[in-house]
């Protein structure tokens, strides 16, 4: 019994110093963030003065993060206006005016015309799939635009940014085909197997509780040299077919149309 | 063959019809389709059932040991039990102190009120000693036993009971019958065909069957009975008083044919079960016919340690097999520990879980 108890006080302190040690990192700020920053390649480029310096500061350590860990820029841009151009020509030549690397994404945002505008250069066109990625991370990052909780909106960004680099870092990318669970998803599931495993255990010490079961059958009692087989018939009555469609595998539609390499809107 | 002849459906039991198009036996309520060839014989097949005869021959108070002998009769007392009514026998200097059923005090009572010897008896083989050894090692690693159930729990009263047994042998010769489904799939580029074959199965066979024991005390738990079987009949003896030196003794108050639904229910199972078809997909008992033959009741006495604890103002009764050392009983159950176990349990795997997804994956 104390052993159990042990057992269980190890694995919960266990899993609180994890969680603690977890949110620690996510506070600490790099050290080297002040060089960084002011070095030539920016990631938050907040033109529109929409966040804080510590917000800058907290996303640009994000951003260095993803660079350093799949050597994909995330590039995060806010202007008052884009003047007469179209918001992806605008991030486009933001992009090859400055000196970013050949694979990333760039979400502009103009808050003069409430434009939004996310933009794929290189593989990252292979990491958020056109048909399912860009939709996903619009989603999750959009509606916090509309709201005004633009930091809110830029972390979600480079959070599924970073989800998506890391999973096309697998060679299998999020698709239609492999879709991206939700953890929380992840963990309703997690907790519905844990109640089936206590409950099961529980059901499993209390059948021990009691040794007490009714024997139906005597087959103890055969005595194994009388037993006689005197007939054995199988008749055929008659046949019954039951027939059913076999699913068919859908052929993905389309792949028509340009593919557009962003997505743009506004909020 | 008659025409005025009526075939049952195999499928659905609805009348069939003589199809003069299809030149064959149709069903019309399903519209299954059969050879009139097969109807026939399943028509045969479901005529030839004899009736069932799972009769018993009444117990023979003088077939078995015969009466008591001059004297044997006087080296008996009788208890009983104020408390409970029960009523237990044991040889004349034994003195009984306490009810194996309710554990309260038991009185002499005034004259040996009369048994039927028994046939036989199986002597005890293990102690007291061995069957409050097996209840600890019971305890054991029971992680849903309330902690003061072994701490303030002692054990009240240990009493070797010979308990009445009757004890069954016949001849079973069984012919039955069963409904029977062998599944074929298949498939083509378009469908998947689940293919039912359904088949009248008939199966007889022999068997005998050697004394099974059903309890013949109302008072005894028959569940328990049941759970500490089997006993090894080697070492079944003929039955003496002096057998009943240090232990008491319980006389039936549950006749031979009132256990015979309980024997027939018990070979009635196994016949099924050893008959079945088991090589088909499922099956199920149209019909079963078995005939018991050679049939013999006995009337012996079995040797239980009954263990009676205490916990809770509540009776917890255990029972050790005297000869074997199997053992029953039923502990309780804290709700507490059941409690702390359930939420233990989830707290842990749902903790791991969350590590495992939200740091890790």
């Amino acid at each position: 019994m104390k052993k159990i108890l042990f057992i269980l006080i190890i694995v919960l302190s266990f899993a609180a110093t994890t969680l603690l040690a977890n949110t620690n990192e996510l506070l600490d700020i790099p050290q080297d963030q002040k060089e960084l920053t002011t070095s030539i390649t920016q990631y938050v480029v907040d033109n529109a003065s929409l966040l804080t310096d510590e917000e800058v500061l907290k996303l640009e350590a994000k951003s260095i993060e993803i660079k350093q860990k799949y050597n994909f820029d995330t590039i995060i841009l806010t202007v008052d206006d884009i003047g007469n151009n179209m918001p992806r020509q605008y991030s486009s030549d933001f992009f090859h005016n400055n000196n970013y690397h050949e694979d990333a994404i760039i979400f502009l945002i103009s808050m003069g015309e409430r434009d939004w505008d996310i933009s794929l250069f290189g593989n990252g066109r292979s990491v958020f799939t056109d048909e399912y990625g860009l939709d996903y991370i619009v989603e999750k990052v959009i509606p916090h635009l509309s709201d005004g909780d633009y930091n809110k909106s830029f972390s979600n960004f480079l959070y599924y940014a970073d989800d998506f680099l890391l999973e096309a870092e697998s060679n299998t990318p999020y698709s239609l085909e492999s879709k991206i669970i939700p953890k929380n998803k992840i963990m309703i599931i997690v907790a519905i197997v844990a109640l089936v495993i206590a409950i099961s255990v529980i059901v499993f010490m209390a059948h021990g509780m009691s040794t007490k079961k009714s024997k139906n059958f005597a087959h103890e009692y055969v005595k194994r040299e009388s037993i006689n087989m005197t007939e054995r018939t199988d008749m055929f009555l008659y046949r019954t077919v039951i027939k059913t469609a076999r699913p068919k595998r859908s052929s993905s539609s389309g792949g028509g149309g340009s593919r557009s390499g962003g997505r743009s809107g506004k909020f | 063959m008659s025409t005025l002849l009526e075939y049952k459906c195999p499928s659905c039991s609805g009348s069939m019809k003589f199809d003069s198009e299809l030149q064959n036996m149709k069903c019309p309520y399903c519209e299954s389709e059969f050879d009139i060839e097969i109807l026939k014989s399943y028509d045969e097949a479901l005529h030839a059932d004899e009736k069932e005869n799972l009769e018993w021959s009444v117990y023979d108070k003088n077939s078995g040991n015969g009466d008591w002998r001059e004297g044997e009769e006087n080296l008996l007392s009788t208890y009983s039990c104020n408390s409970c009514g029960g009523e237990i026998i044991t040889e004349e200097n034994t003195a009984a102190t306490k009810c194996p059923y309710c554990d309260n005090q038991v009185v002499i009572a005034s004259q040996f009120s009369g048994m039927l010897k028994p046939d036989f008896v199986i002597p005890f083989k293990l102690d007291k000693e061995h069957a409050k050894a097996k209840l600890k090692e019971f305890y054991k690693k029971k992680f849903l036993l309330p902690s003061s159930f072994k701490t303030e729990n002692k054990i009240d009263s240990v009493i070797g009971l010979y308990v009445p047994f009757w004890l069954f042998s016949c001849d079973s010769v069984s012919n039955i019958r069963y409904k029977a489904i062998r599944i074929r799939t298949y498939s083509d580029s378009n469908y998947n065909y689940t293919e039912s074959n359904h088949y009248l199965v008939t199966r007889g066979g022999e068997m005998k069957f050697g004394n099974i024991p059903v309890d013949g005390s109302r008072k005894i738990d028959d569940i328990a009975m049941e759970s500490i079987e089997p006993f090894s009949y080697d070492e079944l003896v003929d039955f003496q008083t002096a057998y009943l030196a240090g232990y008491i003794a319980d006389k039936y108050d549950v006749d031979a044919e009132t256990a015979v639904p309980r024997v027939n229910e018990r070979i009635k199972n196994t016949v099924l079960d050893m008959l079945a078809p088991k090589e088909y997909d499922s099956y199920t008992t149209e019909n079963e016919n078995i005939q018991l033959t050679q049939n013999e009741v006995n009337y012996v006495l079995f040797p239980i340690w009954i263990l009676n604890t205490k916990y809770k103002n509540t009776l917890h009764t255990f029972f050790m097999n005297g000869q074997t050392a199997k053992f029953s009983g039923k502990l309780p159950i804290s709700i507490g520990r059941v409690a702390m176990f359930l939420s233990g349990i989830f707290v842990s795997i749902v903790s791991i879980g969350a590590i495992v997804v939200y740091f890790i994956l």
